[in-house]
């Protein structure tokens, strides 16, 4: 069962601050909060490398009534500016060694970002849906569904912070 | 060593340019002013990537203090970017700086010290971006040079300042002296031993491990104007990734007052002081976006589910579509969605009322404007994806049986050319015409041309679609084959081939109901379907034009391509839900597709077309097959005694 019932869920915006804290003292990867109409939500922006290129990395954590689970968006950028195609995207992470997601196409789908108004990649919560129970316990609730979620995309989270909800660095669930 | 600063780079993804599409459009419309923008930088970045400027959709909105605070100036017209008086721009931006030094703010607010001017230009039609950044850098002291060269700083003393700087807000500047940080407000207090031996700590964006970055500059710049008793400036580039640097720099200032000269202009990555433009258009396009996010939607398919498939076959496909009823209607619309992207309607009558809940490519006011069937199907491919190519064509096609007079000749044969023309600009056919007849001359000349040819036809509540041969019939591999089961390509009959008697006028005598099919609602869209993915079974076949076709049951066989089989006809039957998949040889005597047929048309063209028109009977002629009617009068069928129960054939 989902732990929150609506966006105003008080532990929903605690988890989030302080998820945003502890990046901030254990990861150089740091999260900024930002407000919107529906809420608040989280932004991310850092720079990936491979051998050629560096890109830029945006990933965002929305609240989704719909699936009444938080949602990770995400645009990989040149250094122009224009956004990486979904293949690339896949090719950028697979060669790199980045992602532990065996099939990292059938997890993503591409939407207008809802407050961007431009397309962006983001985790579809129900092709993930088997692993719910993965999200059962206790502790910060976003770093639980971020260690799953952000390892599709490549992103780690520090071991102080996984050991602070009782997971294993060693043991990483895979969706 | 010379003192060099790493610059910082501009980087501004396409939801900063979608926040500017919008902000011009309804906010600031023809306003040149300047609009307040907020840019992030980044402490952690590492040696390879740019030291960055950071522009995205949220740089219009003023969020956390922790991030360069400056200026947006987009221009309404090229040659007003083009004609800026950058010169002007940057001095205005740096004699702010410089009197935010010297009436202290900048103790407070050390932050004030990073800003830029963005200028701007959006062409909202084409969306082609070219801008401009810079970032003002006072330069003082003059004829700098390092007394200590950068060296890194140890893990300890670097983690010591970055709890201070994380724990008391992020300052851009701070002090550390005597092994203690402090907020840069303390500078002017200090005394001037103790402010030569303070290092200020500046949180620096440089990606270069020994290199300091362009926020040292003003920090520099302010605290030699601030504190001219000293004349060497100790420094720390505070990073989180790389290590952090401390160096000590020395300059001379001739007059503190007077204000310093400025640098800042960004340079593009040719290392040129020019502006920089980006064409967006595939990113903004609606059509662009539409046409990108069905082929993702394609892909999708392909990776996660028929890796191998070559969806490039159906995107290069050009159909030619005869009839643009009801079948013609549902046949593209679902090659559509398999990537088809080229159409031509041919057909001969306009949208009448009773089309359009059938005809889904049409509607009421279509009807109501009797509209050509061929325009409307055209059109409406068009609204629903408008990268589309559609054609239409106005035609009545010829057909054996319905008499064309001296007076129409010449009408025919330009009809005759235009119709061949048309099937070589195509890749493969689709005959969905409402009469037997209709198909005789698209079915010849797909054979003659060696193109793909589709029958598909309705009854009241049965349906067919049948993959007409194509290429030479291959005679010496017929026996080898009957064998196992398989039917090369070209050895499959067409429409025609199990019929042994011309088509002829069938129109004449019949009833309305019987001159248009009448067929329950759904068959059709059950044949389009069908017929549909037919296509895409053959031309995921390795070889399309070599696609075989299996006698008897589909799975015993295991002769399918990529998506599985590819049958020579599907029958269905609504009224039990039944469908078969029969197998049928070509006939080498056929009216439509037989050798004879393909000589007689090749040498004399619309001529031969004329003389079958006005006798269908001459196909019988050339064929032979009048022969064959008359050989099957000579058979006489012994129907012989009760004992043996066999019938006796026997030709006399």
């Amino acid at each position: 069962m989902p732990p929150y019932r609506s966006a105003a869920d008080a532990k929903y915006l605690g988890d989030l601050t302080e998820f945003v804290a502890l990046m901030d003292e254990y990861s150089k990867d740091k999260w900024t909060l930002n407000k919107s109409e529906d809420g608040v939500w989280l932004k991310q922006s850092v720079m990936i490398k491979n051998e050629i290129e560096t890109f830029n990395r945006q990933t965002h954590i929305l609240r989704s009534s719909h699936y009444d689970l938080p949602v990770l968006w995400f645009n990989f950028y040149h250094r122009d500016g224009r956004p990486l195609r979904l293949d690339e995207i896949s090719d950028l992470l697979t060669k790199n060694d980045l992602t532990k997601c065996s099939n990292f196409v059938r997890l993503v789908t591409q939407e207008i970002h809802p407050y961007y108004g431009v397309l962006f990649f983001f985790i579809d919560p129900r092709k993930a849906k088997k692993n719910i129970e993965d999200l059962e316990g206790n502790g910060n609730f976003i770093v639980r569904w971020l260690s799953l979620y952000g390892a599709i995309i490549g992103m780690t989270l520090p071991n102080e912070i996984l050991l602070s909800v009782g997971i294993d660095p060693q043991a990483q669930n895979t969706l | 060593m010379n003192v060099a600063f790493v610059p910082l780079t501009t980087l501004a993804d396409i939801s900063f340019w979608s926040s500017i599409n919008s902000k011009k459009l309804h906010e600031w419309k023809l306003d040149e002013s300047p609009i307040e923008c907020f840019a992030e930088y980044s402490i952690q970045d590492f040696t390879g990537s740019p030291s960055r400027l950071s522009f995205c959709h949220d740089s219009f909105e003023n969020a956390s203090s922790s991030r360069f605070h400056g200026f947006a100036l987009a221009y309404n017209t090229i040659e007003g970017f083009q004609n800026v008086d950058r010169r002007k721009i940057i001095e205005e931006s740096a004699l702010s700086i410089f009197h935010n030094i010297k009436n202290g703010v900048w103790l407070e607010r050390p932050e004030i010290l990073n800003t830029f001017v963005l200028t701007i230009h959006a062409n909202l039609k084409k969306f082609v971006y070219t801008y401009w950044n810079c970032v003002p850098a006072l330069c003082s002291p003059e004829n700098i040079t390092y007394v200590q060269e950068p060296i890194e700083l140890d893990t300890g003393a670097t983690q010591q300042l970055l709890q201070y700087y994380r724990s008391h807000g992020y300052p851009s500047i701070f002090i550390h002296h005597k092994n203690l940080c402090l907020p840069l407000s303390h500078l002017m207090q200090m005394t001037t031993v103790d402010a030569a031996a303070a290092y200020l700590v500046v949180a620096d964006g440089s990606t270069e491990t020994r290199v300091p970055g362009w926020t040292i500059r003003n920090a520099l710049a302010a605290l030699s104007l601030s504190r001219p008793d000293i004349n060497e400036y100790r420094l720390i580039s505070l990073r989180a990734s790389l290590p952090s640097l401390h160096y000590v720099i020395t300059g001379t200032i001739t007059d503190p007052s007077k204000f310093p000269k400025t640098v800042g202009w960004e340079r593009s990555i040719r290392g040129k002081l020019e502006p920089i433009t980006v064409d967006m258009k595939s990113h903004f396009d609606p059509h662009s976006l539409m046409e990108q996010s069905v082929d993702l939607n394609l892909s999708l398919i392909k990776w996660r589910l028929v890796p191998e498939m070559k969806l490039e076959r159906f995107k290069a496909l050009r159909t030619l579509i005869f009839g643009a009823g009801t079948l013609g209607c549902n046949l593209a619309r679902s090659m559509l969605g398999w990537g088809v992207r080229h159409f031509t309607f041919i057909d001969n009558s306009n949208v009448s009322y009773s089309n359009p809940v059938r005809q889904s490519l049409s509607e009421f006011e279509d009807a109501r404007l009797g509209k050509s069937k061929a325009d409307c199907a055209a059109s409406a491919l068009k609204r629903i994806l408008p990268t589309v190519y559609a054609q239409s064509v106005q035609m009545t096609v010829p057909m054996p049986g319905h008499s064309v007079g001296a007076q129409g000749e010449q009408e025919l044969e330009i009809v005759v050319n235009q119709l061949e023309e048309l099937v070589l600009q195509h890749d493969v056919l689709f005959l969905a015409l409402d009469s037997r007849e209709a198909r005789w001359l698209p079915t010849v000349l797909a054979n003659i041309h060696n193109k793909m040819a589709y029958s598909v036809a309705l009854g009241f509540d049965t349906y067919v679609i049948i993959r007409h041969g194509v290429g030479e019939s291959d005679v010496a591999s017929t026996s080898e084959s009957s064998v196992r089961g398989i039917v090369s390509y070209s050895n499959l009959a067409c429409y025609f081939c199990s019929d042994v008697t011309a088509p002829g006028n069938s129109t004449t005598d019949r009833t309305l109901d019987q001159q248009c099919t009448v067929a329950r609602a759904g068959i059709s869209m059950i044949a389009s379907g069908l017929a549909t993915e037919l296509l895409a079974a053959v031309l995921q076949h390795e070889n399309p034009v070599e696609a075989p076709a299996i006698m008897g049951d589909l799975s015993a066989e295991d002769c399918g391509g990529l998506l599985g089989h590819a049958p020579h006809q599907i029958r269905g039957f609504i009224h039990r839900f039944q469908q078969m998949t029969p197998c049928v040889r070509r006939f080498d005597r056929c009216i439509a597709c037989g050798k004879a047929v393909k000589e007689a048309f090749e040498a004399e063209k619309w001529r031969f077309v004329r003389d079958v028109m006005n006798s269908p009977s001459r196909l019988e002629e050339i064929t032979g097959l009048d022969q064959l009617q008359a050989s099957v009068d000579q058979v006489d069928i012994d129907f012989a005694s009760e004992d043996d129960g066999s019938s006796v054939v026997s030709f006399t």
